[in-house]
């Protein structure tokens, strides 16, 4: 257990800077929520094998070099139509334009776990503080944005993403993000705005307000770290979903091109020699699966964790 | 109810108009980052100015607006707002010179047929596991639907269908076709690779179990955790020591109130079905409106894209609209919000 332990504390960022809550004394006998949770977390032998796999897809993504010496892009189109697995030097054997096919899964992380990064910290971003802003002050802030909330929730996610995409034509990582970004905030905002109206009722946020604090105090330090629990639950899971998103995006032909490495491309570009060489469509997709299953499970024990009604 | 109902349906207008404005708004900076689309439909060539500027026209992409960019296009929206509720024009495909409209009504049945197949499998499958597990509770059975939908939530739909693809309608395929010589509608109807027009309900099968399969683990996880705080709450005590039989606890008081969320789930996972259907119809050849709105990406079609879109987005709001007002019926606590 040493080993996940250590990478523990970096994996949650949010724990340190906790004991923030209402009325804190100390920080050695009432643990807060997030001391508990991390606790609890760090027993969960599910959260900790996916948290392993996702930082070593994170390793994959980020520092590729670690993991192969090869470049993706260095292919022996004298292959022909590919070496089999565990031929020497290409230990997945090749692609089908001879390209090292252990080198291409490495890389071929990067694109998607870049454009979930940048698309959940997007939604998060938007989502956030307008779901404060509507749960906080209700009324016509709140009619206004629950409406704006409405009709962007009211265009099909993938499907709208494919038509932007589809007419914009030009495929990179930022318009992909871009496009995930501006059709995916409405959870975000959705989940905080609920969350923030149970939290503003509280008697220790009325008792903040009897003593003179001001809205933005109210929001920031009162509310905010007691409503935002749900959020990271949903953005977890958002990585995962983006994951997803990105890699049939590119499947469909409206994501990345080539000679762009991705796992969706690694995918599209296999799936008809799958009866030949099986390995070349179910090593992407082994990895993208695994990845986006990891995401979901770290979820779902962070809701656990986080849900005091549930210890 | 009556007034839910009125608010309701006042709320649906502006939602509608709003995001029609909004799909409009996308596409059209699409288009004024991206480029003329029709410039596109040339491929490497260039296209004489003067017939590039004619096409463009014809496609109803003329309007200056398109060229500024970040201009919502006002103008522009109200105009196909008008062809579209008025006229009931979505605008003119080219490469063969058809009528969006004409365009749908060929691809419809397909995907129509495609969506009840899905939903038949998802309602089926997805409330029996949901209602198993939720029974048994902690038990075996409890235990495989939970990490089979597990499972089946982290694969996306592209990757089921291409597995199924492949390994059923392929391998599976060849070997009954080749080495069993099963009949037709057996090896090339059910088990094929891809839609056939011989088998119009056969072929389409399997696309529509893998395009049940989306949704199908959602609604099995929510089955599940509704009945399992149903039967904690209080009726249902009262329920069983009044001396029902369990027969009856469970499947007239628990099971009817535990449903009502998931029939909120069901409505909205044909508007799942909108996005999948793209992909399922994709891989299998289905000539319905998700493969008609790829080959227009493929080739270039902005106003088939737009078009279809359009359309699917207002089907898509229509349900919403329907599940709401049936949530009501079936839930009396909603009336008097």
């Amino acid at each position: 257990m040493s080993e996940p332990l250590s990478t523990m504390s970096v994996d949650n960022p949010a724990a340190p800077a906790a004991p923030v809550g209402p009325g804190e004394p100390s920080k050695d006998q009432s643990a807060s929520l997030w001391s508990d949770a991390r606790r609890e977390l760090l027993r969960n032998p599910i959260f900790v094998i996916s948290s392993v796999y996702i930082l070593i897809m994170m390793s994959f993504a980020f520092v590729p070099k670690l993991w192969t010496r090869v470049d993706p892009q260095d292919c022996q189109l004298n292959y022909g139509s590919g070496e089999p697995m565990f031929t020497p030097g290409h230990w997945l054997g090749t692609s089908q334009r001879g390209c090292d096919y252990w080198s291409h899964t490495v890389y071929g992380a990067n694109p998607s776990l870049q454009i979930a990064l940048y698309a959940t910290v997007g939604i998060v971003a938007i989502g956030l503080p307008l779901g404060v802003l509507a749960g906080f002050y209700g009324g016509w802030v709140d009619a206004l944005i629950s409406r704006l909330i409405d009709i962007v929730f009211a265009l099909p996610f993938l499907l709208g993403a494919l038509v932007i995409l589809g007419m914009l034509r030009k495929y990179s990582i930022w318009t992909i993000t871009l496009v995930l970004v501006v059709l995916g905030w409405t959870t975000v905002a959705r989940i905080m705005r609920g969350s923030v109206i149970a939290a503003k009722n509280l008697d220790y946020v009325q008792a903040a307000k009897a003593l003179g604090a001001k809205n933005s105090r109210l929001m920031f330090r009162h509310i905010l770290p007691n409503a935002i629990a749900p959020v990271f639950v949903i953005a977890t899971i958002a990585l995962g979903g983006f994951v997803a998103a990105e890699a049939t995006l590119t499947f469909l032909g409206v994501g990345l091109q080539e000679p762009a490495v991705s796992w969706g491309l690694m995918i599209s570009r296999h799936d008809d020699f799958i009866e030949t060489w099986p390995h070349l469509t179910l090593i992407p997709v082994t990895v993208l699966v695994g990845t986006v299953l990891s995401f979901i499970l770290i979820g779902d024990a962070l809701r656990d964790a986080l849900d005091p009604k549930l210890r | 109810m009556g007034r839910y109902v009125v608010r309701r349906l006042l709320q649906f207008i502006p939602t509608v108009l709003g995001t029609l404005f909004l799909l409009h708004y996308l596409t059209s900076m699409a288009i004024q980052f991206g480029g003329n689309p029709v410039r596109s439909l040339f491929g490497d060539r260039t296209p004489p100015e003067e017939q590039l500027r004619q096409m463009t026209e014809q496609f109803g992409l003329g309007d200056p607006c398109l060229q500024q960019k970040g201009n919502p296009c006002f103008g522009l929206f109200w105009e196909r707002m008008q062809d579209i509720f008025l006229r009931f024009d979505f605008g003119q495909s080219l490469a063969p010179r058809r009528d969006v409209t004409d365009v749908l009504a060929d691809a419809l049945p397909y995907t129509i047929k495609l969506t009840i197949i899905a939903f038949i499998v998802e309602a089926v499958l997805g409330l029996a596991a949901g209602v198993l597990a939720g029974l048994r509770n902690g038990k075996f059975s409890d235990y495989v639907v939970r990490i089979v939908t597990v499972l089946m939530i982290s694969v996306p739909i592209f990757v089921s269908a291409v597995l199924v693809q492949k390994f059923v309608g392929v391998k599976f395929g060849n070997w009954l076709r080749q080495d069993l010589d099963a009949p037709e509608w057996l090896g090339r109807g059910l088990f094929g690779a891809a839609y056939k027009a011989e088998f119009p309900w056969l072929s389409l099968i399997l696309p529509g179990i893998v395009l049940g399969m989306l949704t199908l683990a959602s609604t099995a996880r929510l089955t599940r955790g509704s009945l399992l705080e149903n039967l904690r709450a209080d009726y249902v005590r009262t329920a069983k020591a009044k001396g029902l039989t369990t027969n009856r606890v469970i499947g007239v008081h628990t099971l009817r109130n535990s449903l009502i969320p998931v029939v909120t789930t069901l409505g909205l996972s044909i508007g799942g079905y909108m996005a999948g259907a793209v992909v399922t119809e994709g891989v299998f050849r289905v000539p319905g409106v998700g493969f008609t709105i790829l080959k227009a990406i493929a080739t270039g079609e902005p106003m088939v894209l737009i078009g279809l879109t359009t359309v699917l987005v207002l089907v898509y709001l229509v349900l919403n609209l329907f599940v709401d007002l049936l949530y009501a019926v079936l839930d009396p606590r909603i009336r008097y919000e």
